[in-house]
């Protein structure tokens, strides 16, 4: 009976996190109607420039500033320099630039820190509180602070904010941005900084239990992509719905059936969801624009 | 006015001859057209890789085959990514379905041809089941849930290990002759089958482009809702387009056991899709014979590239190259070599003017 | 004689508000009419109803008898019913002429060979493009592609949306040549023409049919409907403010 509640409540805890990972998905995809590759390889590079810096005696709340102030900086310029000037093209060349981001800085990475696992500091693992006898962190506890505020933040963006409401607008009708007053590119680049910044945060939690390594960031990338396509590709609420499920889930299928199981039943459950509502579960339903 | 014969007898206006052929700049484009000539280059291109496998050493002869194993999953990939335009990370799911389902067919006592034809039946029948709930995902958004699976394979390797050999992997058969030639390994046996099956699934998606098939696969890919107020169910096209991919991947699954010998987890990694993809973006997703290319990239490059770069990064280089490539505009490197060939031709002999 | 085009008590709905409400006309076989009214009147809607991609709330839409309802978007073309698009859906890598055949392909026309294809061009007035891509040809041969493509599915109903939107004073005389050209090939066929253009409507539509926040406020003979002074209040008045 506790293993079944362990399970329930930590899988609350890193499922809210890991539906971070699917927020900065939503945030690149409502501007710009496409989905980034490379949000797990911008996490890393925050993180090990953080890792760096902690090594060399940074406090931890300096290295968590730090990481994201680099996942940040590096997700705009990804956006900046590559991915939205190949817009031109079209979406796909965009997505696929994505990858070609993902894949040079993998091996920038691989060839200066190497691929070796790393462990990665956390807040701290004393004992914050026990619910109903399960005991939680003070990292979890951090978690689960930290990712429901982005969450409120995030929320509280999109429906109030000129901005906000101008990304909502910009993926259906390039001219709603520029009737607000914003124009299409720097809304597009913004995204692409706030989404580099949720990254880093996001790798701040979940590299501690994955430890850091080049290959274990694109496992933020999976979590992510389920969370969006259950949630619904342009909601925050989704991702938050559906990635605190696939924590419970993932738990859960650890627990009673197989580790090795848990990757499988995540993209069943992604197809079950698409067999009986497309648009995921909180989506809107698209009408055909003729 | 002799030539009017075979002018609709009803037709007013001055319809003009029935001209069939694409211009050059427009066959050059769509990868379309000029079946004949593209034939005889993917024949070419067949001949070529041959002579340069044979004259290699055997560690490059090897990486050739699996170049042109590589490259079959490649010609399938390209028909979601050019025809549909969607993207597709689990070419490397089919390998891995096409060969374990092979392995554990011929080492459960089938025939090698009977467990090869088994092996691509099941897989396929899989991958039309996977591509029904894939194919509601609009556009290039199939790349999330194929990216998940891909990601899902090697895991989900290791816990059937019952079928799969788990961690340790399974051997495949490796006394395989074909008129007396052994098919495995780095034989020149295994260079022919490879690029025998090649050239005929080649031939075949060439074909397929130019009849009724690739014509509403591409009414769909490129204009959807007119494709369904004409008629056409963008889904079952979908689905079909899909599945051919899966066929296409597990065939390569199968020349890969019978090349490597031995296949597990780690030979299919979700990067695998990922090379397949992008050899198809770097060498045009709507060649036939750019399809050897993009194989070449994904076999034979990083082979070659570790003179030059170590190991690690390797995939600096794809990403880098990967990125030209789109900045060129995303036609792949088929299509520049096949304009810079128009420009030598209208440099040689002159433009030609459309005739009136 | 049953109807060409019946159309009962059609309502559809977006988020609350009513796009067409309560909509019924009838239109007999061989009438070409013209659907206009003000931009957002419910016009494109109506098409979009017709053809099948948008589900109505409620009502019916029959053609030649068979109560559509049921039949999905892609399956119209079957019962006769084949349109065009404001913005011209053509494959960009097919030719003009294979565009063109691609409405053979499920179409009442299967036996049509590439011959009629090229005759429905000539007709059209855009034969010397059939070999060329999409993007090689002027934007009105697109339009008038698109035209060949419905009419070669040998359609009983044929929606026209737009055909003259973005086209110049010369391509737009071309498209009225070209459309009274099809009207004395094919006498039995019927037609819905939305269009802003209401000259070019009243040109070569014999019935008009106006929309006005998604209510039918006129349906007539062309003549009577445009001295109709509703329709000059709700259409003309209000299309001379914008």
């Amino acid at each position: 009976m506790e293993l079944l509640q362990t399970s329930l409540i930590l899988g609350v805890v890193v499922g809210i996190v890991y539906s971070l990972s699917g927020a900065g998905l939503v945030v690149i995809f409502r501007t710009s109607g496409y989905i980034s590759f490379t949000q797990g390889d911008i996490a890393a590079v925050g993180l090990f420039v953080g890792l760096a810096a902690y090594n060399s005696g940074a406090g931890y709340v300096w290295t968590a500033l730090l990481v994201i102030a680099v996942s940040t900086l590096v997700g705009g310029l990804v956006g900046a320099l590559i991915t939205v000037p190949l817009e031109k093209h079209g979406h796909l060349p965009a997505a696929l630039s994505t990858i070609a981001t993902a894949l040079i800085i993998s091996g920038l990475l691989n060839l200066t820190v190497g691929g070796d696992p790393r462990s990665f500091p956390e807040v701290s693992r004393s004992e914050a509180l026990s619910i109903l006898g399960v005991q939680m962190s003070w990292s979890d506890v951090a978690g689960v602070l930290v990712s429901a505020s982005v969450f409120i933040g995030l929320g509280v963006f999109f429906s109030r904010s000129r901005m906000g409401v101008a990304m909502r607008a910009v993926n259906d009708n390039k001219l709603a941005g520029e009737l607000l007053g914003v124009p299409d590119r720097r809304l597009k680049l913004v995204s692409w900084t706030v989404a580099g910044a949720l990254s880093g945060l996001l790798g701040l939690f979940v590299a501690p239990i994955l430890s850091l390594s080049t290959v274990s960031v694109n496992t933020l990338l999976v979590f992510g992509f389920c969370a969006i396509v259950i949630g619904g590709f342009d909601s925050i609420f989704g991702a938050l719905v559906a990635g605190t499920a696939i924590g419970v889930m993932t738990n859960l299928t650890s627990t009673y059936l197989d580790p090795n199981l848990v990757p499988t039943v995540l993209w069943a459950s992604m197809l079950l969801v698409l067999l009986v509502r497309p648009n995921g579960l909180f989506g809107r339903r698209k009408l055909v624009r003729v | 006015m002799t030539t009017t014969v075979d002018r609709p007898t009803a037709d007013p206006g001055s319809a003009p001859r029935r001209r069939r052929r694409l211009s050059d700049r427009a066959a050059t484009t769509t990868g379309r057209g000029r079946v004949g000539a593209r034939l005889a280059t993917l024949v070419v291109a067949c001949l070529a890789i041959f002579a340069f496998g044979q004259s290699s050493t055997p560690a490059i002869k090897y990486a050739v085959i699996l170049s042109v194993v590589y490259a079959i999953a490649v010609l399938g990939n390209n028909a979601v990514l050019g025809l549909l335009g969607e993207m597709n990370l689990s070419s490397g799911v089919s390998m891995a379905l096409g060969a374990y389902a092979f392995c554990y067919f011929a080492n459960d006592g089938m025939g090698v041809v009977a467990a090869a034809v088994a092996a691509v039946a099941l897989s396929t029948a899989l991958a039309a089941i996977v591509a029904i709930p894939t194919t509601r995902l609009q556009g290039i958004f199939t790349a999330l849930a194929t990216f998940a699976l891909a990601y899902a394979i090697p895991t989900l390797a290791i816990y059937m290990k019952e079928y799969t050999g788990g961690d340790e992997g399974t051997p495949a058969p490796f006394d395989f002759e074909i008129f007396g030639q052994l098919v495995s390994g780095s034989t020149t046996g295994m260079l022919v089958a490879a690029l025998v099956v090649f050239a005929v699934l080649a031939a075949a998606s060439l074909l397929m482009l130019n009849a009724a098939p690739g014509r509403a696969a591409l009414m769909v890919g490129e204009s959807e809702l007119a494709g369904v107020t004409n008629g056409f169910n963008p889904r079952v096209i979908k689905v079909l387009v899909w599945t051919w991919a899966g066929f296409a991947g597990a065939v390569a699954g199968v020349l890969y056991a019978l090349t490597v010998g031995f296949i597990g987890p780690t030979g299919f990694g979700f990067m695998l899709g990922v090379w397949i993809l992008v050899g198809g973006v770097v060498a045009g997703a709507r060649s036939a014979w750019g399809a050897l290319l993009g194989g070449l990239f994904v076999g034979l490059v990083p082979v070659e590239l570790q003179s030059y770069v170590p190991a690690e990064g390797t995939s600096i280089v794809f990403g880098v190259i990967l990125l030209l490539a789109l900045l060129a505009g995303g036609n792949g490197l088929a299509q520049w070599i096949e304009r810079i060939g128009l420009l030598i031709k209208e440099r040689t002999f002159g433009r030609k003017k459309v005739d009136a | 004689m049953t109807a060409a085009l019946e159309v009962r008590e059609l309502y559809m709905t977006f988020s609350g508000v009513d796009a067409l409400s309560s909509v019924s006309l009838s239109v007999p076989q061989g009438t070409w009419m013209g659907l206009i009214g003000p931009n957002g009147s419910g016009k494109s809607t109506m098409l979009n109803v017709l053809s099948g991609l948008y589900k109505p709330r409620a009502g019916a839409v029959v053609v030649s008898g068979s109560d559509l309802g049921r039949v999905p978007a892609r399956s119209r073309i079957k019962h006769g019913v084949c349109r065009t698009f404001q913005h011209p859906q053509l494959a960009a890598s097919l030719t003009i002429l294979e565009n063109v055949m691609v409405g053979a392909v499920r179409g009442r026309g299967a036996s049509a060979d590439d011959e009629t294809g090229l005759q429905w061009l000539a007709r059209l007035g855009c034969a010397e493009y059939a070999e060329h891509l999409p993007a090689e040809v002027p934007y009105g041969v697109q339009k008038r592609a698109e035209v060949a493509r419905a009419l070669i599915s040998e359609p009983s109903l044929l929606l026209l949306d737009e055909p003259a939107a973005g086209l110049s004073a010369r391509e737009r005389a071309e498209l009225v040549a070209a459309l009274r050209e099809v009207r004395e090939v094919l006498p039995d066929l019927t037609l819905c023409l939305v269009e802003h253009d209401v000259g070019l409507v009243a040109s070569v539509c014999t019935e008009l049919a106006v929309l006005s926040a998604g209510k039918l406020i006129a349906h007539g003979p062309t003549d009577e409907v445009l001295a109709d002074d509703a329709v000059k209040l709700a259409y003309l008045g209000s299309r001379s403010t914008t």
